[in-house]
């Protein structure tokens, strides 16, 4: 466990290095929200509720929505690791005695957490600056939910993402599955419109696949809806973490065997 | 007239090596034709879902927002055909002291880094985009004139070089600052919404935001007000002064930039 903390800790010193980086970082909310109340502002001029949300709901569900997305630094970590593999100078993670996975995971979380303590004192300001048009958590259970939640789905994108990650060692560019992927997961899992706006037959489809409680969830938990999910969503994230988990081991052992090392 | 020429010629080059390239990595070259037909499908479904049981919106009706989403569909399409993987390369070359070899070339460095990674398999994209503009036309019985059919052309070309000005004011601070990713997830984000929302929702200082300071909501809505509405004076008089405000200062960063550039300890 110490070697993990360890990664961690680097990992979080490095962060702090591009200062620049994670500041610019930190106005993304900003931004996401400001486009968010220009567009649902005029949704909403001749309407009272869309989607079962009201527009303080909306606006609400786009700041926690967003917040989560920012929590998620894994995806850009693909890059790197997809680098590190194409170019020969993955073979280090194999010679250490740490588990790739475990490097990933604890750098993925480290750097995570750093976002948080910055995005934070954003979002807290955000909240303050328009707390006219926000609302506040519906009950202090249904935080509490929307966090364990929110973080389960942190974890899976991480499994996610170094899956993605992996496909380098067969494939020697995977800029291509990399987008595709992040374009998927950011529709399905609710980052660019809620979930509730689809047809309730889809919304029905969705409960059986994770992406349902990564972003929309855990918004739809701290909004006070749809609290009645929230045990199958607890099961359907854990089944699919362990799912995640096994692929990752087994597809590394089986790729790590066609890696030469050598680089292109 | 001589230095047009030349430039054309190192246009072509580079347009057939890449084809070459590209034809010889025929899995990248189609997967990079999914990647853009994905984006179109999953923005057309947001976009979709968003206006599902909206009639209007500030007075544009559901075909003037089918041009919309096909005009952005065409711009994406040619700027990732023409400059995109080129300028986001930059910060990379910046960082590791690539740039070396393009300033010791006797080409213009920016020309250079700006077309040679031509992505022939983005052009696909602008068909589904020119088949929404077509069918918004013929629903909206819009009276197709040579006028307007330039005017249209002529700012969608004007939008092409504003999104690469500002593309590129972002790949310069790599010049100045180690890592900007974050920069290009801010980007993404305004590229992303200004596809999916006209800049016609936009009020007040909102609309000086995203019309002036970021201009990303004119990519769009400008050559669509255009050929479905109509643009008035003042409206283009905005749009050329944006487009050649940023063309300045795009370039004015780039030397800046360069001045800053030490090699590979920058």
């Amino acid at each position: 466990m110490g070697k993990y903390l360890e990664t961690g800790k680097v990992s979080m010193k490095a962060q702090i290095t591009y200062r620049f980086d994670v500041g610019v970082g930190s106005i993304i909310p900003f931004i996401r929200v400001f486009l968010a109340y220009a567009l649902w502002k005029v949704l909403f001029a001749a309407k009272t509720e869309i989607g079962g949300m009201s527009f303080e709901m909306m606006m609400t569900y786009h700041l926690v929505a967003s917040f989560l997305t920012r929590l998620d630094q894994s995806v850009n970590m693909v890059w790197d690791m997809a680098e590190e593999i194409r170019e020969g100078r993955f073979s280090k993670y194999m010679v250490r005695p740490i588990s790739p996975l475990g490097h990933f995971l604890a750098e993925s979380l480290a750097k995570t957490l750093y976002i948080l303590l910055v995005t934070l004192a954003t979002v807290a300001f955000l909240a303050v600056v328009m707390r006219r048009i926000l609302v506040p958590p519906s009950s202090l259970a249904n935080l509490a939910g929307a966090c364990l939640m929110g973080f389960m789905g942190l974890v899976f994108l991480s499994l996610l993402n170094y899956l993605t990650a992996l496909l380098a060692f067969k494939f020697n560019d995977i800029t291509g599955w990399h987008i595709m992927k992040n374009n998927a997961v950011d529709f399905l899992a609710g980052a660019l419109v809620p979930l509730s706006l689809l047809p309730a037959w889809i919304q029905d489809v969705m409960r059986f696949f994770p992406f349902y409680y990564v972003y929309y969830y855990p918004a739809s938990l701290y909004l006070g809806l749809k609290t009645e999910q929230f045990v199958t969503g607890l099961i359907v994230m854990a089944l699919w973490i362990v799912l995640l988990w096994g692929l990752s081991v087994i597809v590394y052992h089986r790729f790590r065997r066609i890696y030469e090392g050598v680089g292109n | 007239m001589k230095k047009l020429k030349r430039h054309v010629r190192l246009l072509k080059m580079f347009f057939s090596f890449r084809l070459s390239n590209r034809m010889i990595y025929r899995a990248s070259f189609w997967t990079a034709v999914f990647v853009d037909v994905s984006l179109f499908l999953i923005q057309l479904a947001v976009f979709s879902v968003l206006f599902y049981d909206v009639d209007s919106i500030n007075g544009w009706n559901k075909y003037q927002m089918v041009f919309f989403v096909g005009t952005f569909t065409i711009i994406d399409g040619l700027d990732m055909f023409l400059y995109f993987f080129g300028v986001i390369g930059i910060p990379a070359k910046i960082r590791e002291g690539k740039l070396d070899i393009y300033l010791t070339k006797p080409v213009n460095t920016l020309f250079w880094l700006t077309f040679e990674n031509m992505d022939i398999g983005s052009l696909f994209t602008c068909i589904p985009g020119i088949i929404m503009v077509v069918t918004a036309s013929v629903m909206l019985g819009i009276r197709i004139t040579l006028r307007r059919v330039l005017g249209y052309i002529l700012l969608l070309l004007m939008m092409i070089a504003l999104l690469y000005n500002l593309m590129l004011i972002i790949r310069c601070l790599a010049f100045f600052f180690i890592k900007t990713g974050a920069l290009d997830e801010l980007e993404g984000e305004l590229i992303g919404f200004s596809f999916r929302v006209p800049g016609i929702v936009f009020r007040g200082v909102a609309k000086f935001v995203v019309y002036v300071l970021l201009p990303y909501a004119l990519l769009a809505t400008i050559p669509a007000q255009f050929f479905t509405d109509s643009l008035s004076g003042g409206m283009w008089l905005l749009v050329i002064g944006v487009a050649a405000a940023f063309t300045l200062l795009a370039q004015w960063v780039w030397r800046l930039g360069l001045k800053h550039y030490g090699s590979a300890s920058s």
